[in-house]
């Protein structure tokens, strides 16, 4: 076993670029393990492995390895409208095709998708006051590629009441679609056919900063403060996603799909969210509540309020009751269909992810906490997520089309912590 | 804003003896245990508005 840690070890500090000196060797690895599992109705279903190591430092801090496994099979909607009429679309490669019998919301069922991603971490006591934060990440899908690296400073004071923290993130993504990248609003070509095609290859690349307070209030209660801003700029289009034009000219087939065009995304998004946290602790348990204001400039804003409460019963036992409320407007650019005899405009998606919708999570967790930082948990969440069905600007037989179908998914996630 | 926050705050708080509630787990905002990165994964795949406590970037395609 102790050779299983050492290698370990090893590998861990290679990734962050430290020398093996800086973790103490006696101290054990806490591991904390989790699988998630989630079941779209009629959409994909989601396995995720997460798998991270933490061991104290010989200066005092933490150092963490992690890795992440998930699988996505099923249907993914490809953003083109439900119709009166069966649908066949071409496969991303231009080879092979699928079907959507009508009145049924079009969704690749031959998409699966694996990821692996590593990340490391290291938590570092600079002086009594002062604190980094370092971490790396590294994430691969068989059509993107992701690395972030990053830190954060922790400032204490006022007898370490008061907490300021600035932090930074820098990301680059490399993403190669399966018959490469589609031309913006390039017509999806009939199987077999050559299809319009791009680069093999774009990238995308990130940055972030954030600036933040948490505030002990009393012997019971404390508060956190993040803003954070963020600018992402390169290939933000989804080759995979494609828009329906419908027939807007005549009146006996209005609303009919004729074709479908790759979709276009502005290439720059500029994000900023306000993130405010309380937690409670009470004889009966700990009651944590967090909302997030989020706005960009694709115009999409939103609110998210998450509140739980942990109810704490003997021998560690416990369970918690949790609901989350979410609510985005749409992107400016989002549009669920195009009508023809209309000039095209600069961007336009159909992804259901971009339009405006109301999400609801309610979720209840059963755990164990152990001694020595060992803990177990089991999770069951419903999360369901509504957009407008049938909106004003559908147009003729579109309006008997729910042109956003309810999402509603479970979740069931198993924790397990353990030292080592 | 943040300076103004910092004044505001700085009568609250509790003296070094006061903290056995607040050193508690649960008590801790920045657990970076696999439930978060669980839940933030599956969240950051299904909506657009994504960060606030981490960061917004996922590392992720997420088709």
């Amino acid at each position: 076993m102790k050779k299983i840690t050492r290698k370990l070890s090893a590998a861990s500090y290679a990734l962050l670029g430290l020398s093996s000196s800086v973790v103490a060797d006696e101290s054990p690895w806490l591991f904390d393990v989790g699988i998630m599992n989630f079941n779209e109705q009629d959409r994909n279903t989601g396995l995720e492995l997460t798998l991270k190591g933490t061991r104290a430092t010989n200066e005092g801090g933490l150092f963490s390895i992690g890795a992440e496994i998930d699988v996505i099979t099923g249907a993914t909607p490809n953003g083109a409208s439900s119709s009166e009429v069966p649908q066949v679309f071409t496969m991303a490669s231009g080879v092979g095709f699928y079907r959507v019998d009508a009145n049924e919301l079009p969704a690749d069922d031959t998409h699966m998708d694996t990821r692996l991603a590593i990340n490391a971490a290291l938590n570092d006591p600079i002086s009594q006051n002062l604190t980094g934060d370092y971490h790396a990440l590294m994430s691969m899908e068989f059509d993107y590629l992701a690395f972030a690296l990053g830190g954060s400073l922790s400032w204490d004071f006022n007898k370490k009441n008061i907490t300021l923290v600035m932090g930074g993130n820098l990301e680059y993504n490399r993403v190669h679609p399966v018959g490469n990248t589609t031309t913006p609003f390039s017509a999806m070509q009939a199987p077999g056919q050559p299809p319009i095609r791009g680069e093999s290859a774009k990238t995308k690349k990130g940055h972030e900063i954030s600036i933040g307070l948490n505030q002990i209030i009393n012997r019971t209660s404390l508060m956190q403060l993040r803003l954070t801003r963020s600018r992402f700029a390169g290939y933000l289009t989804d080759s995979y996603k494609i828009l329906s034009v419908v027939d807007s000219q005549n009146a006996a087939t209005l609303g009919h799909t004729l074709y479908y065009l790759y979709e276009n995304r502005p290439s720059s998004r500029y994000m900023s969210s306000l993130y405010l946290a309380y937690k409670k602790s009470l004889q009966a348990g700990v009651f944590d509540f967090n909302y997030r204001y989020f706005d960009d400039n694709w115009q999409i804003r939103s609110d998210t309020l998450e509140t739980g409460f942990k109810f704490k019963r003997e021998q560690g036992y416990f369970w918690r009751p949790s609901l989350r409320l979410y609510r985005q407007d749409a992107a400016y650019f989002y549009r669920h269909s195009l009508p023809n005899g209309e000039a095209l405009p600069l961007y336009a998606s159909a992804e259901l992810r971009l339009g405006a919708f109301d999400a609801t999570t309610l979720g209840l967790e059963l755990g164990k906490d152990l001694a020595l930082g060992r803990k177990q948990s089991l999770s069951i969440e419903y999360y369901t997520q509504q957009g407008e069905s049938h909106p004003d600007d559908a147009i003729g037989l579109q309006r008997q089309q729910n042109l956003y179908p309810t999402l509603k998914t479970w979740v069931i996630r198993y924790v397990f912590a353990f030292k080592w | 804003m943040l300076a103004l926050l910092v004044n505001g705050c700085s009568s609250l708080g509790v003296e070094p003896w006061e903290r056995d509630i607040l050193s508690a787990p649960d008590m801790q905002f920045s657990e970076p245990g696999a439930a978060s990165a669980l839940t933030q994964h599956f969240y950051f795949s299904k909506e657009a508005a994504s960060g606030g406590q981490g960061f917004a970037g996922g590392g992720c395609g997420c088709n």
